[in-house]
């Protein structure tokens, strides 16, 4: 019994200090963006390497996802001879949730896992102490640009996910499903609000910062050699899906 | 009459609950090259980390010019460190930049100098450290010997006062060793810095020392020129110069 409370206890206190850690983070992360010069090189660097490079993955994601709903929402909608809707349902589950969630799963893989293990592998090879030693702050040379690039990139790339989406889903809606294509088209129009969207890209640049935050975070706190590198990121992958999972479903209560 | 540039004064540095720093004391001659030996995990790396404030310790003071670094904040701490250089075990060039790039990384970063002069002081300070024609490759392309000299190159560019050396030739062969440990010289009699080595390489220790501490359980034991430390009849020394494994040293776990 004891033994149960000792282990509970200890929980306790590494999640709080950990929570600690990563508000430190953020509120040095916070001063050092406003804190001149601006590392526009860097930035853009890693927007390239955030953003451009995930294009691909993301224009798969959108593309089969679009195409997927349309079959399964095909499959209830026809059942009652409302397959017009279909597009209008489609576009709009995919600018409020499937566009941003799934863009940031899919960039939390890529990106914010790569960014857990070139930070960790900076802390295991002392690059990061040599950043304080040369009176370079490693949180604004290395976490701000990053956080910076989740921030833009991701709404960009969902963007480009909810496009392929639709594309996807007019693929399989009016060439193979025979839907009209004006209908498939006009009805989107009709029906989609522009709020959709946008609050969809607010949840993406909050997704986006949420995984560059935690690649960093796990990176920049790495301890344990190549061991703790791996560890690094694959504490990265899972906490940063759940943060986005779980603030997915809060914004979404709020918002809509 | 030399005078010191630091001053350690009852250094404390636990983790968790074990000590590693108990009660340091230990002044470094300005202008000298100061040996610290000791065994693996005796609190060298840790000593080096708490004089450039990479660590804060538990409790004592470290005295640079006479002003105490623990109580400092990054601001400050930061123009204490422009008075250093450091150059890091596995050299510890940024992966992501070339090897000029890692060299002019302190110019670009602290200096408004333009791109023509950083391109000169970095050509200046490779010769300098017998690495030419390389400023385009990555660190991951060069040997590690090479890596080291780079990492050299780097610690001095700003000019530094201080330069620290952790563990500057393990893992290099034997040949390399003495090419880095005569550039640590070499560096000490152009620019007058102060060197501070950390090393376990006790034949290098002994040819290119001015002074020597050693550090057991926490504490220096001994302090001394190279001649000193080995006339000296402490048998923990004697058996760490020699490297025996019998004596009263505790080898512990």
């Amino acid at each position: 019994m004891i033994k149960f409370f000792e282990i509970l206890g200890r929980f306790i206190i590494k999640t709080i200090e950990e929570m600690g850690q990563l508000m430190l983070l953020v509120v040095n992360s916070f001063i050092w963006t406003f804190r001149p010069p601006l590392r526009i090189r860097a930035i853009f660097k890693q927007m390239e390497f955030v953003g451009v490079k995930s294009l691909f993955v993301v224009i798969l994601t959108g593309a089969f996802t679009g195409a997927v709903m349309t079959i399964q929402i095909f499959y209830g909608f026809s059942m009652f001879g409302a397959e017009s809707l279909v597009s209008p349902t489609l576009a709009i589950a995919m600018a409020r949730e499937l566009g941003p969630v799934l863009t940031a799963l899919m960039v939390t893989g890529r990106a914010g896992s790569a960014i857990a293990a070139e930070l960790g592998t900076m802390r295991v090879t002392e690059q990061i102490d040599a950043l304080y030693v040369m009176a370079a702050n490693p949180i604004k040379f290395l976490v701000v640009p990053r956080i910076i690039a989740g921030v833009f990139m991701l709404p960009i790339l969902t963007v480009v996910a909810n496009l392929m989406g639709v594309l996807g889903g007019y693929l399989v809606g009016v060439i193979l499903l025979d839907i009209n294509a004006s209908i498939f088209i006009g009805n989107i129009v009709e029906f989609l609000n522009p709020s959709d969207i946008f609050n969809g890209l607010i949840k993406s640049a909050v997704f986006g910062f949420i995984l560059t935050l935690i690649g960093c975070y796990k990176g920049f706190y790495t301890t344990g050699g190549a061991e703790g590198v791996g560890r690094a990121t694959t504490e990265s992958v899972v906490m940063a899906s759940i943060l986005i999972l779980a603030s997915d479903y809060i914004m979404t209560a709020i918002m809509f | 009459m030399t005078e010191s540039i630091i001053q350690i004064n009852d250094l404390h540095k636990s983790f968790g609950d074990t000590p590693v720093l108990r009660g340091l004391n230990l002044s470094i001659e300005k202008g000298e090259i100061t040996f610290i030996i000791g065994r693996s995990g005796g609190g060298k790396s840790v000593l080096i980390k708490l004089i450039i404030g990479l660590l804060k310790p538990d409790s004592g003071q470290i005295l640079v010019d006479g002003h105490d670094i623990v109580p400092l904040g990054d601001h400050d701490l930061n123009r204490v460190r422009h008075r250093f250089g450091m150059l890091f075990q596995n050299a510890a060039l940024f992966d992501s930049m070339t090897i000029g790039e890692n060299i002019a990384f302190p110019l670009v970063t602290h200096t408004g100098l333009k791109e023509k002069e950083i391109e000169e002081l970095v050509e200046q300070k490779m010769a300098m450290v017998g690495l030419e024609g390389i400023q385009d490759k990555m660190p991951t392309e060069i040997s590690g010997g090479m890596r080291k000299r780079a990492g050299l190159a780097r610690a001095i560019i700003l000019e530094p006062e201080i330069l620290l050396f952790d563990e500057p030739t393990t893992g290099l062969d034997p040949i390399m060793a003495e090419m880095i440990d005569d550039l640590i010289v070499q560096t000490q009699e152009r620019t007058n810095v102060t060197s501070i080595v950390i090393s376990h390489d006790i034949p290098a220790t002994l040819r290119i020392a001015h002074n020597v501490a050693m550090i057991y359980e926490g504490q220096i034991v001994t302090y001394g020129t190279p001649a000193q430390i080995q006339a000296s009849d402490n048998h923990i020394v004697q058996q760490f110069l020699t490297g025996e494994g019998e004596g009263p040293m505790y080898l512990g776990d």
